[in-house]
């Protein structure tokens, strides 16, 4: 899903469930000019598949310790004091 | 009974007890570029990555150790590994401590210049209907002195706030009387073409320890094209005017800012040549706003955003040359980058957070008691779309203002944490969200990232830094170092040729 939705300026997206490990996914391209790519859409497709299945491997392994570090973060700000602002970046 | 351990070779085949910590990637020149959730970051070669994801590194080797002390992997054995980068983690979020700092008053609508794509100035002598009154300036300063940030700044904005300059000084007085009494700090700035500065004012903003800004879009046939005036002599009159803040106020009590318009796109040379004319020694090269009267006056000075980013490349490789040369200039918006890329500190500008500046770190009081999210917000309101007004000061309250729906709405969904394309992205630590934006270029404050030029302009140029970084050209990475420690160009050339 996260692959496809990064391809959506170019391609309306549908997904369907055919199992419980299948997801069929149909792009099709919103412009009939780029019809000339399709080849090289569907290889970055495949190769943001591949990133995605990683990223998605290293965000459920470090799920937990992400909570936990997110948790000791909070629990221990001072919400009194400022940072300092630099005069030229405020806006 | 003797036991022998195993030989060294069985150590190196990997150590598979490391435990991956939470980071992202991104396709990086030849290999990856990671990224972990407290912005440090580290370039891989595409194999040793394969190792990585595969817990085949060797544990003696130079990655597995850059990796380890980057906080990539551990071995959950280290409670400190934990505790550095909860602190590291609230460091980068500190900017929400205080809540709102920038307060903005707009004390006139009125405007003697008539800019193509200003949304919001009147040009009327009529003061009553387009400034502020005392009284709505009074109320405003008392949810100015609400909010619990230690330090506080209200900048002084229009139309042309001097325009109405006995407010401004009204305000100044006041707010320095309940700031000494409740024991903050507070801050002045006015934005102002500086057309209509003069002594009685500078002696003022002089005696107030004020600050100013004023624009200055480059060369005169780029600055009087974007700011009209009759006598058509808007560059002079702002030249002329810089030159005597610094000469009462000094040389760095004036900031200059610059907007991009389409003939600004064909000269980024020679915009980056007119702050050096002109003593600056630092630009802030900034796209136009996409609101209001920029939206409808788009033919004039609207252009895709795959045009600026190629402007503001060329121009920052003008400024490299430049510092090169031993000329000091820093790009500003590279600074707040590369702040946020090397630093765990926060920069303070409201523009590129996570949660969104509107109504946490920045809040605008319009001439009419109106309260808005961001100065941008009330661009939307002049061209008749009210979603992101908060509230009126004369009839609603602190809580109603700042802890209502519409505030609550602008924060849930501007985490970029959760937002869809940003959730996953390796830059998601040094980028932001505005759903200001979203909500004037797209219809909503989540946004769709994939057409989103704000998502493009920034992921584009987070990437052109790094790809400066990682040149292999010595002099660039100390330059960008020096942007981001504020070191002067003597300085650096010091510690190169130490």
């Amino acid at each position: 899903m996260k692959a496809s939705y990064r391809f959506t300026d170019r391609v309306y997206a549908t997904l369907d469930r055919v199992s419980e490990e299948e997801l069929r996914v149909i792009l099709q391209l919103k412009n009939a000019e780029d019809e000339q790519d399709v080849d090289a859409l569907i290889g970055e497709f495949s190769n943001e598949l591949l990133n995605q299945a990683l990223l998605e491997r290293v965000r459920l392994e470090t799920e937990d310790i992400r909570r936990l570090i997110a948790e000791q973060a909070f629990a221990e700000a001072d919400l009194g004091s400022d940072p300092p602002v630099r005069q030229q970046e405020s806006h | 009974m003797s036991r022998q351990f195993r030989d060294r070779t069985a150590f190196q085949r990997g150590d598979r007890s490391y435990e991956f910590l939470p980071f992202r990637f991104e396709p990086f020149q030849d290999g990856v570029l990671l990224v972990n959730d407290v912005g440090e970051h580290l370039v891989l070669d595409t194999n040793v990555f394969r190792r990585l994801l595969n817990r085949e590194l060797d544990a003696e080797s130079t990655e597995y150790k850059d990796l380890k002390a980057k906080h990539f992997i551990w071995n959950g054995d280290t409670p400190s590994t934990l505790r550095i980068l909860a602190t590291k983690q609230r460091t980068r979020r500190s900017f929400l401590d205080g809540f709102v700092r920038l307060h903005i008053f707009v004390v006139s609508l009125r405007c003697e210049h008539s800019c193509h794509y200003c949304q919001v100035s009147r040009v009327t002598t009529n003061k009553s209907q387009f400034d502020m009154s005392v009284e709505t300036a009074d109320r405003a300063l008392d949810l100015v002195f609400r909010s619990p940030a230690k330090t506080l700044k209200i900048e002084f904005q229009g139309g042309e706030p001097l325009l109405n300059f006995e407010l401004i000084r009204h305000i100044v007085l006041r707010a320095e009387e309940r700031a000494e009494r409740v024991g903050k700090d507070i801050r002045f700035v006015v934005a102002t073409n500086l057309a209509l500065i003069d002594d009685d004012i500078l002696g003022f903003l002089r005696d107030h320890g004020m600050f100013v800004s004023t624009s200055l879009d480059g060369p005169a046939f780029i600055h009087n094209k974007n700011r009209p005036r009759p006598e058509n002599d808007s560059h002079q009159r702002a030249v002329d005017g810089i030159r005597r803040v610094r000469d009462f106020l000094g040389p760095d009590a004036v900031s200059a800012l610059m907007t991009t318009s389409r003939l600004s796109l064909d000269h980024p040379i020679e915009i980056v040549d007119e702050y050096v004319k002109h003593g600056f020694d630092h630009i802030f090269l900034r796209p136009i706003s996409p609101y209001g009267f920029a939206i409808r006056t788009q033919r004039h000075t609207g252009y895709e955003v795959d045009l600026f980013i190629e402007f503001y490349k060329k121009a920052l490789d003008h400024i490299i040359d430049l510092n090169r040369q031993g000329r000091a200039m820093t790009e500003v918006y590279a600074q707040i980058l590369l702040t946020k890329i090397l630093t765990p500190f926060p920069t303070g500008y409201v523009d590129l957070q996570s949660p969104a500046g509107a109504a946490t770190g920045v809040v605008v009081y319009n001439y009419d008691g109106d309260v808005y999210a961001s100065d941008e917000s009330r661009m939307l309101a002049e061209m008749g779309d009210q979603s992101l007004r908060l509230g009126n000061i004369h009839a609603d309250s602190y809580e109603d203002l700042f802890g209502g729906e519409l505030a609550r709405r602008l924060v849930d969904e501007s985490v970029v944490e959760s937002l869809p394309g940003c959730s996953d992205c390796a830059f998601q630590p040094y980028c932001g969200a505005d759903p200001v934006e979203n909500y004037a270029t797209q219809g909503s404050f989540e946004g769709h990232r994939p057409t989103s030029a704000f998502h493009r302009r920034n992921y584009a140029l987070i990437k052109h830094l790094f790809g400066l970084y990682y040149s292999g050209d010595t002099f660039v990475q100390d330059l960008l170092w020096s942007w981001v420690q504020n070191r002067s160009p003597e300085d650096l050339l010091r510690r190169r040729t130490a």
